[in-house]
């Protein structure tokens, strides 16, 4: 059964092209368009890693990722950021909330991405 | 123990911020290939894109130097440049403000300026045995 990771992301197409080169590795993934929609994909069964852009129409990407690190159920579930912010403040901002890894959305992101997961010790 | 030359450094010719995703993207397979930790990656990766767009804003160009150190006394990764033309700058401590050096310490193990008359370096280093 291939592994299951949520990815929060508001842009439909770079959530398909995220899922379409995941797929390709076997993991199932799962797209949440907003805050409200990732919280209740969280209630069933949980991910393997969530994959998390920062900024969404109901919330950012940092108070999801603290949500999910300060809940004793979702706090051991790996984290990226994946995102257009590329500034120092913006990455350390992510990783000093409990981010695995901090993935700017450049030319490079989804081979970034194959490789975290890869570290992580999904793929 | 596989040993990296650091008497071969990978230099990055900076002229716009098109160069900006090649440069980081190097940075953090080097990071990769040495065994920093994905958040080690992650900041070295946003240590460096920060500085080069503002080296980019104030210098309109740079040369940055990476280099790899990979011996059983030194792992590290290591990034200098050398900016000329620095006399409108009047301290260190513009240089660094104007860098983001702030953010930046927060970010790599060491990030070191200094300053003459006429040209600046600076360095930022990441060491392997730090995680974190």
């Amino acid at each position: 059964m291939p592994q299951r990771i949520l990815l929060v992301e508001d842009s439909r197409c770079q959530a398909l092209r995220i899922q379409l080169e995941l797929a390709r590795y076997d993991l199932a993934v799962e797209i949440a368009h907003s805050g409200d929609h990732a919280h209740a994909a969280l209630r069933g069964h949980l991910p393997a890693a969530v994959i998390l852009d920062i900024d969404l129409p109901d919330t950012t990407g940092y108070i999801l990722c603290r949500s999910l690190k300060e809940d004793p159920t979702t706090a051991h579930i790996p984290v990226i950021m994946l995102t257009h912010r590329d500034a120092a403040r913006d990455a350390l901002a992510g990783l000093q909330l409990g981010a695995e890894d901090y993935i700017p959305k450049d030319s490079f992101a989804e081979q970034n991405l194959v490789e975290a997961l890869r570290q992580i010790g999904i793929l | 123990m596989r040993t990296l030359s650091a008497a071969n450094p990978h230099q990055f010719p900076i002229k716009d911020e098109r160069d900006i995703v090649p440069m980081r993207q190097a940075v953090r397979q080097r990071a990769r290939d040495l065994g920093l930790g994905l958040i080690q990656q992650a900041k070295i990766a946003a240590a460096i894109s920060t500085v080069t767009r503002a080296l980019i804003e104030t210098n309109g160009q740079a040369m940055l130097h990476l280099w790899t150190f990979d011996s059983p006394t030194r792992q590290a990764l290591e990034i200098t440049c050398i900016l000329t033309n620095t006399s409108r700058i009047a301290d260190l401590s513009e240089l660094e403000h104007t860098l983001h050096f702030d953010e930046i310490r927060v970010l790599v193990d060491e990030a070191m300026v200094s300053l003459d008359a006429n040209e600046a370096i600076l360095t930022l280093r990441m060491r392997l045995n730090h995680q974190g």
